[in-house]
């Protein structure tokens, strides 16, 4: 009962993010070869998200993180489970995308597969694929404004999706939430980076206008 | 259970198997329907072997893990230029959802074996008992005549013992010893490699080679070999295997 609902729901998410992705292709990190248990078997962005059109979040927030060969750490991460419908097998059911018990060399690239890929398959860098543009928050005077291009060094892994979704949404962050040591305060707290008290880091309208005012 | 009776009746019908032909090189396999017959009436009555052995490769379960290569070779000493078995693969660009394809292939352990016909010295028979193709290793001259004959490139020139070497389904390192199953059918984790007992009615070789409903083919069978190698595919769950 509790499967039926989760196939729902993807079901949902998967035809409506058509449309939302149709419009334009996304920069992807690169094919991701898993080499255990067995070598190997290949995922590819490219395919998921730009021609099957299934948005970040719908992985990325329930079934995989973002860290490549995390995955293959865990123990049941094996067909057993995908037969169960769990992992790959979410999706990989003969419903939503062709059975795991089915075209095994589909996902099962080899031995062969894998000495190719070391030489062919180019991983792009994690910064070109992060969102270009800052992402503002919040209006007016109060506008806070958070840039991927500022957090090169943080991996992808360590906000998404255990902090934030892969998806732009506004209004869901507070200066209180953050305070208490939620999002943006889960590392901006002064341990792991500078602290919620330097505001006009985060707030720069507010510094631009304090110089405004000061002047005069 | 299949009675004496009935199975002289398989044996009349022929054992439809369907027919890959290898056109030119292995990679290109190109499906042909043609029938052929894997061990007719005739063929049980000149080889008695028994056990007979054989070995049936459910080929979509292949997925190039490389196991079954790796344990052999650590099995029969093969050295790193050769092998006793391998995989082949074939990608089909133009196919519709499923594009790649994997094929083990070992010795085929020929009832009419062309290598044995064509060594001049006799190093390598038919075991009388198990149908193995074999090697007389101490009487082979390296004369590699055997390797342009053999349909299947199975046989490759073992330098360290100085003659050719092949797969003997594992005789010598395993079953001679009392083990059942060659090193490559024991590792592989799909099951993509029976082996067994093509005389034994109980066995799951012999089940699955005597019944018409699902292809078993055999590698080029346009030359005459009679492979006791046949490949089939299966439809089982993988985690119902273990
Ligand atoms: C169909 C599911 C799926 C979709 C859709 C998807 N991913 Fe992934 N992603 C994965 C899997 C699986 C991994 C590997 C995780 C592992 O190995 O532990 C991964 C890994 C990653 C990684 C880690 C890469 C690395 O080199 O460490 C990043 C970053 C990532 N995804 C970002 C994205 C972004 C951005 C999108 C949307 C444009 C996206 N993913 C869409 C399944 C998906
Ligand atoms: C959110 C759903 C979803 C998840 C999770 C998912 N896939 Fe897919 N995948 C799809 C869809 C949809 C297709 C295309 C459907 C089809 O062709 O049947 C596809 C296609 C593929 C293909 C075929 C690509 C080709 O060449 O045509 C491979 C290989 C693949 N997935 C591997 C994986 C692996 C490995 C995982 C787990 C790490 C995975 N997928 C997880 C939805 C998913
Ligand atoms: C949707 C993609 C997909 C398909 C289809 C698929 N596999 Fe897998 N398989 C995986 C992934 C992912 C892993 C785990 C990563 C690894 O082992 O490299 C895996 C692991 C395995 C393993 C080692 C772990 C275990 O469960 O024992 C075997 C054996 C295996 N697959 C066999 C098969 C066979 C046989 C088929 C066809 C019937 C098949 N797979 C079809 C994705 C797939
Ligand atoms: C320091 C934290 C952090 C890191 C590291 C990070 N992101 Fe983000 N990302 C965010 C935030 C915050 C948002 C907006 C979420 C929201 O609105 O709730 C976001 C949104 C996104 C979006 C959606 C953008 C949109 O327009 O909908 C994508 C895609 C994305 N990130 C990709 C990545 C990738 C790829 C990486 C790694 C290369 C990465 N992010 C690393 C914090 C981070
Ligand atoms: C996973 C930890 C993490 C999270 C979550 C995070 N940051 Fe950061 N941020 C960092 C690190 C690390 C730096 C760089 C080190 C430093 O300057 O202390 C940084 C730097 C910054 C900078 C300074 C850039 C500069 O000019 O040098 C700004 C602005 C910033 N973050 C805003 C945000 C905002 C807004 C959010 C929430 C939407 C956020 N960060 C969430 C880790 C994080
Ligand atoms: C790490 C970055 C960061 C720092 C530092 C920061 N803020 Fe914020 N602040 C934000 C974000 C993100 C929002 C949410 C914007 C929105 O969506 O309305 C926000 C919202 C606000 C708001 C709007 C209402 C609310 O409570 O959500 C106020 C007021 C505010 N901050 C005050 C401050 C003050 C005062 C400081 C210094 C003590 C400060 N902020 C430091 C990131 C930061």
């Amino acid at each position: 009962m509790k499967n039926k609902v989760i196939f729902m729901s993807f079901g949902i998410l998967i035809f409506f993010s058509t449309f939302t992705y149709a419009a334009g292709r996304k920069i992807v990190p690169g094919d991701i070869i898993f080499t255990a248990p067995v070598k190997s078997v290949i995922f590819s962005h490219e395919i998921h998200v730009n021609k099957e059109h299934i948005s970040c979040n719908i992985c990325h927030s329930t079934i995989f993180n973002t860290r490549a060969l995390n995955l293959q750490k865990n123990k049941n991460f094996n067909m057993k489970s995908f037969c169960k419908g769990r992992y790959c097998g979410v999706c990989h059911n003969g419903k939503i995308a062709f059975s795991v018990k089915t075209q095994c060399a589909r996902c099962h690239i080899g031995v062969r597969g894998f000495e190719r890929s070391d030489r062919a398959v180019k991983i792009p860098k994690m910064s070109s694929f992060m969102p270009k543009n800052a992402l503002k928050f919040g209006t007016g005077n109060f506008e806070a404004v958070f840039s991927h291009k500022k957090h090169i060094g943080v991996h992808c892994n360590n906000c998404h999706t255990k902090i934030f979704p892969f998806k732009y949404t506004v209004g869901s962050i507070t200066m209180n939430a953050i305070k208490n040591g939620q999002y943006c305060g889960k590392c901006h707290n002064g341990k792991i980076a500078f602290s919620a008290i330097n505001c006009l880091i985060c707030h720069s309208k507010l510094s631009k206008q304090n110089r405004h005012t000061a002047k005069h | 259970m299949i009675t004496k009776m009935e199975r002289r009746e398989f044996l009349k019908l022929g054992l439809a198997i369907t027919g890959v032909s290898v056109g030119g090189g292995f990679l290109s396999v190109v499906s042909n329907l043609k029938g052929a017959f894997a061990s007719t009436e005739e063929y049980r009555k000149k080889y008695p072997y028994k056990p007979h052995y054989t070995m049936l490769i459910r080929q979509n379960r292949c997925i190039d893990c490389g196991e079954c290569m790796k344990e052999c070779v650590k099995t029969n000493n093969v050295p790193g230029y050769g092998y006793r078995t391998t995989i082949l693969e074939r990608y089909e660009k133009n196919a519709i959802g499923l594009k790649r394809e994997f094929i083990p292939m070992l010795c085929m352990q020929c009832n009419n074996p062309p290598c044995v016909r064509a060594c001049p010295v006799e190093a390598t028979y038919k075991d009388k008992r198990t149908g193995i193709v074999r090697m007389h290793y101490e009487k082979c001259i390296g004369c590699k005549t055997c390797i342009l004959a053999c349909p299947y490139d199975a046989r490759y020139f073992n330098d360290e013992r100085h003659a050719i070497d092949k797969c003997d389904f594992c005789f010598d390192a395993r079953l001679s010893k009392g083990m059942k199953l060659p090193a490559c059918a024991k590792v592989c984790p799909t099951k993509a490699r029976v082996f067994g007992d093509l005389s034994n009615p109980n066995d799951e070789v012999f089940r699955i080679v005597h019944q018409m409903q699902k292809a078993v083919w055999v590698l080029r069978p346009e030359v005459g070999t009679k492979p006791n190698v046949f490949y089939t595919t299966s439809d089982r769950e993988v985690s119902d295997e273990k």
